[in-house]
């Protein structure tokens, strides 16, 4: 049994054929050098991936230098919050040890974020005022020391 | 406040209820609106064509030329909404060189590269299956 | 007779034999050459598995790590992009319910519902929920987006075409196109922290430790601990997207 084959389908094929090869060699230079390593993507992105620099230090970094804050900060309730918490990003600071490189946060929204009274913050897991009633004018620092909240300053 | 979100600052003032803030902007606009358009424009003028070809409608001879021209013409610039939708334009050949294979757009560059290929020698050589 | 019989069957069998060849040699050929698939090698065991846990219960709303997260990883600053937020949940009495978050919680919430309406109320943090089987890796037409051997869900910066499927993709809206790179942007679970050996900044940063982070692999480890011990669920589990994001105390309510 013989098909005819219209004589343009050798044609198109030929055409097809140089098409994909073009394609395909064009490919050979053009795909990444780590793509496909480990899976469909350029495993050189995961060390790019690795490259930024850190803001935020940890605070074994900032009691290399501030024991004594980490001493009064174990003793109360604020014992479990990282520095950078309040203080904001530390890395700038932990480099070059200048204050005005560090957040030192004051005021009473501040403090508010966590301890203002709100329905939908568990009373076990902070303890809450009413910024509308407590001491309505003062700053929270003037009697609490943001390291060791229970130990009033008068 | 940033006059380029200005837009987005205008979205939150009026959207009511609750949305993702990363939602607020509407991601595919109106050059993925216009993409299919065109792509019906050149299908369709395609066909029109075909029924002259291949289904014998004598009554539309006059039309065949043009038809087949609009097809080809608007085949060539169907892509573009896509690619200046792109933000990063100039690396669109890599949805050609390393296409995933269950994505959906990938593929589909794929069957658009065969149309376009087929549309192109198909016409000119007379094989319209 | 026979032998034409013979003659036939052989140029059939030559023909079919050559056929077969070619296919094998074709697709050896495009294999060698990875045109179609870049199969994914074993994952490494050796490497941790990380999975995240939120607390409901015990997270305040005070949005220490939306503000860390925009600070650590550049994210800009404006209200429409973030990688992690919080949102407020007011269930009424009425059973209507309110959401809020206003900019992401960063600047902290106010109580808009009098308490006395209030059925009940609490704050969601929502983050990248680092799927297993994610719909954004699925749907990236150039492999930009991908797992990583640790189960970080990452984004290759230098490849992404920015074509905005995957922030459309996302279930949970943690994706958004970067305003300055032009690309997508994510959560990446700080992972140029996580190779330093610090915990991500949300996490660094959490006042009451509603948010964890370990290694599922590691069966005698925190992580898993807190699984076994309490009653967890992910964010919508029907599109299941294995989400590795654990919710401690989720409340229907959360979409």
């Amino acid at each position: 049994m013989k098909f005819y084959i219209p004589p343009q389908i050798p044609r198109l094929a030929i055409a097809f054929a140089i098409f994909i090869s073009l394609f395909l060699l064009l490919r050979h230079f053009l795909v990444p050098d780590t793509f496909g390593k480990y899976g469909h993507y350029r495993a050189a992105s995961l060390i790019d991936n690795e490259q930024p620099e850190i803001h935020y230090s940890g605070q074994e970094a900032c009691f290399k230098c501030h024991q004594n804050i980490e001493d009064k900060k174990a003793q109360d309730v604020h014992s479990e919050i990282h520095c950078e918490t309040c203080h904001g990003p530390g890395e700038k600071h932990v480099i070059s040890s200048k204050a005005e490189d560090i957040f030192k946060p004051s005021g009473r929204e501040f403090c508010g974020k966590c301890h203002a009274l709100n329905a939908a913050k568990l009373k076990s897991a902070v303890f809450q005022i009413d910024l509308e009633k407590h001491n309505v004018g003062k700053n929270c620092i003037e009697c609490h020391n943001p390291h060791q909240p229970w130990e009033m300053k008068k | 406040m940033d006059p380029h979100f200005q837009h987005l600052y205008d979205i939150l003032a009026h959207s009511q209820g609750y949305i993702f803030p990363n939602e607020i902007d509407l991601q595919w606009g109106i050059l993925i609106v216009v993409y299919p358009f065109i792509t019906g424009l050149v299908a369709g003028a395609f066909i029109l064509a075909s029924l002259e070809r291949v289904f014998k409608v004598k009554i539309l001879k006059p039309t065949y030329q043009i038809a087949l021209l609009t097809a080809l013409s608007f085949l060539l610039v169907a892509t573009m909404p896509l690619i200046s939708h792109l933000s990063q334009p100039q690396r669109a050949y890599e949805i050609m060189i390393t296409p995933h294979s269950s994505s959906a757009m990938a593929i589909f560059g794929f069957v658009y590269l065969w149309l376009y290929y087929y549309s192109r020698y198909g016409s000119t050589t007379g094989i319209v299956w | 007779m026979g032998n034409e019989k013979i003659r036939i069957s052989r140029r059939k069998f030559l023909k079919n034999a050559t056929m077969v060849a070619g296919a094998a040699f074709g697709y050896a050929w495009l294999k060698s050459s990875q045109v179609l698939l870049f199969a994914a090698e074993p994952k490494d065991e050796s490497l941790p598995w990380y999975g995240i846990v939120i607390d409901i219960q015990k997270c305040i709303g005070c949005g220490s790590c939306a503000k860390a997260c925009k600070n650590e990883n550049d994210v800009p600053k404006e209200p429409f992009f973030f990688r992690t937020w919080i949102e407020q949940y007011t269930v009424k009495n009425d059973g209507s319910v309110n959401i809020v978050s206003p900019n992401g919680g960063i600047d902290g919430f106010v109580q808009t519902v009098p308490t006395e309406e209030i059925f009940k109320s609490f704050f969601v943090p929502k983050m990248c929920n680092h799927c297993a089987k994610s719909p954004c890796i699925q749907v990236c037409p150039v492999g930009a987006t991908y797992d990583s051997p640790e189960g970080v869900v990452l984004i290759d910066e230098k490849y992404c075409i920015g074509c905005r499927y995957c922030v459309q993709a996302c279930p949970y809206g943690c994706r958004f196109i970067h305003p300055v790179k032009k690309v997508a942007n994510k959560c990446t679970l700080c992972y140029h922290r996580l190779k330093k050996g610090l915990a991500p900044a949300c996490m660094e940063v959490c006042p009451t430790g509603a948010r964890m982070y370990g290694n599922l692999r590691d069966k005698n480890g925190e992580l898993v601990k807190f699984l076994k011990e309490h009653t967890t669920q992910v964010l919508r589990p029907h599109l299941n997207t294995g989400s590795k994001l654990y919710y401690n105390a989720l409340s229907s309510e959360v979409r």
